[in-house]
């Protein structure tokens, strides 16, 4: 049941996102062909700039929209299709709530997942090895003064995917979580379901403040990080991955709870 | 309860902000039996059909189709056709068709597109392009192309020209199986009269009445439109 529910998702979704990302791709090729063939002595012409300095735009425009574009559909396909009137349809489906919110889930964090794929892309067919990003951000690190030989390992590499992967899926949930708990108002699901996104987000912080604050009354030994700086940042990241799921599970939990128990199609 | 009829309710109750759509709903259905759940708008028979297929969670009591609570072995059992436009609009009636055999063990597609082509639809079309009348047509074929046990069916034949309303109550008849049960929500009682064997009237959230057609006809010797219209009667 749930490859079915996949195989309609993808079909339903994929339609917006794969013309977008591709429309993206497309212009990046445009722009740096552009920037190769077109010869020096146009490109310093004033006249140039104003065609050029449009293209450029319209590339920035389309780059953050492919993320707006990407956010918005995984909102709206959740709310669209099991909140309003294609609800009827799925919630009558011989499937369990669990089900339908799963294979959201999947497909929303693919999408998410490639639209950041895809702006790398973009990047790259640009600015070339001229800005490879990881590099980037070693150089940084690299400018404090700190043993961070231990970044270029692939256990490393592994966690801080799974890291940026569990966070897509944990702001995926929150948003379902919301969504879930806005439909419960009659008549206002939509307000409903901001201010449930509100009151989430606020309850997370606080969690999140409470959380360093009683780290930092414990009086933890932290010369861990000086003697094993390797061992100190695996225990972080693991730390922080933990968190992530622990997110991931209660918000999935919420969602499901709210989907199957308190459902109010109107 | 009893697992001999194939839906059974007890006070079943649901509110909306204070107001009770149903107050202490109590109905037992045997399998075979064509219902026509009569009321007018407000009273309750939506919100009924919405608590037996899962759609919302009844405040008090309880409901049992087939010995179990909604839930997915029941929706895999009942078909249920809702009162608004509920299929995504994007699709064509080729792929809606396909969707519904992929997902119920009992849709029969041959039926289907048998209903599609007397109706004069042609399964390329996306939905959107169709008129109201003619959506309404597809999702009844898509709805009674399922051999299941119960059929809930909410203001089947509203939007649907005379004609068609004939061929969609023969259909109802000639399509489901000797021991599946139907219930219909609707206004149109004359229409529908014909082949219900019993009627339910609600009103408010309450049952006023639960008798077969027969017994109606011989007791009051009316039909039961006429006998609706004395019933719901708004003239004092």
């Amino acid at each position: 049941m749930l490859g079915k529910l996949l195989k309609y998702e993808f079909q339903a979704t994929g339609r917006l996102t794969l013309i977008f990302y591709a429309a993206l791709v497309f212009m990046s090729a445009v722009l740096k062909f552009g920037m190769i063939i077109v010869p020096d002595h146009i490109k310093r012409h004033t006249m140039f700039m104003i065609p050029s300095a449009g293209i450029v735009t319209i590339y920035i425009i389309l780059f953050v929209a492919a993320f707006v574009v990407t956010w918005l559909l995984i909102i709206q396909r959740f709310y669209k299709n099991l909140i309003q009137n294609e609800g009827y349809l799925m919630h009558t489906l011989p499937v369990k709530t669990w089900q339908l919110i799963t294979s959201k889930t999947i497909t929303a964090s693919i999408w998410a997942i490639a639209s950041i794929i895809v702006a790398i892309i973009s990047l790259e067919i640009l600015f070339g090895s001229f800005m490879d990003i990881p590099e980037l951000f070693l150089e940084i690190i690299q400018s404090i003064n700190f043993d961070m030989s231990v970044l270029t390992t692939a256990g490393y590499s592994i966690l801080t995917v799974f890291i940026i992967i569990s966070f897509i899926v944990a702001n995926i949930l929150i948003l379902y979580a919301s969504m879930a708990i806005g439909q419960t108002v009659n008549k206002h699901k939509i307000l409903g379901s901001f201010a449930a996104y509100i009151v989430i987000r606020c309850v997370l912080q606080i969690i999140g403040l409470t959380f360093i604050v009683m780290l930092g009354e414990m009086s933890l030994d932290f010369t861990l990080f000086a003697t094993n700086p390797t061992a100190a940042v695996y225990l972080t990241l693991v730390f922080i991955l933990l968190m992530e799921l622990v997110t991931c599970a209660a918000f999935f939990a919420i969602t499901e709870y709210f989907m199957r128990k308190k459902l109010n199609l109107e | 309860m009893n697992n001999d009829y194939i839906l059974q309710c007890r006070d079943l109750s649901k509110s909306f902000g204070g107001r009770w759509a149903l107050a202490g709903i109590n109905i037992d259905i045997a399998p075979g039996r064509i219902v026509g759940l009569l009321g007018p708008n407000g009273s309750g028979k939506t919100t009924f059909i919405k608590i037996a297929n899962g759609l919302i969670v009844p405040n008090m009591g309880s409901i049992k189709i087939a010995g179990s609570e909604p839930g997915p072995l029941t929706k895999n059992i009942v078909s249920y056709l809702p009162d608004v436009d509920y299929l995504p609009n994007y699709m064509n009636v080729q792929q809606l068709v396909s969707m519904f055999d992929d997902f119920y063990k009992d849709f029969n597609k041959e039926k289907a597109f048998g209903m599609l082509k007397n109706l004069d639809i042609e399964p390329n079309l996306m939905l959107k392009t169709l008129s109201k009348g003619t959506k309404e047509k597809v999702q009844l074929i898509l709805a009674m192309s399922r051999e299941a046990r119960l059929y809930m069916l909410d203001e089947p034949i509203g939007g649907v020209d005379p004609a068609a309303r004939d061929y969609i109550l023969n259909t109802i008849i000639n399509n489901y199986s000797e021991n599946a049960s139907v219930i219909i929500s609707t206004h149109l009682i004359s229409d529908i009269e014909q082949i219900l064997d019993d009627v339910i009237f609600i009103r408010d959230g309450r049952i006023l009445l639960c008798q077969s057609v027969d017994d109606i006809r011989a007791k009051e010797g009316k039909s039961v439109d006429e006998y609706f219209r004395e019933v719901f009667s708004y003239v004092r």
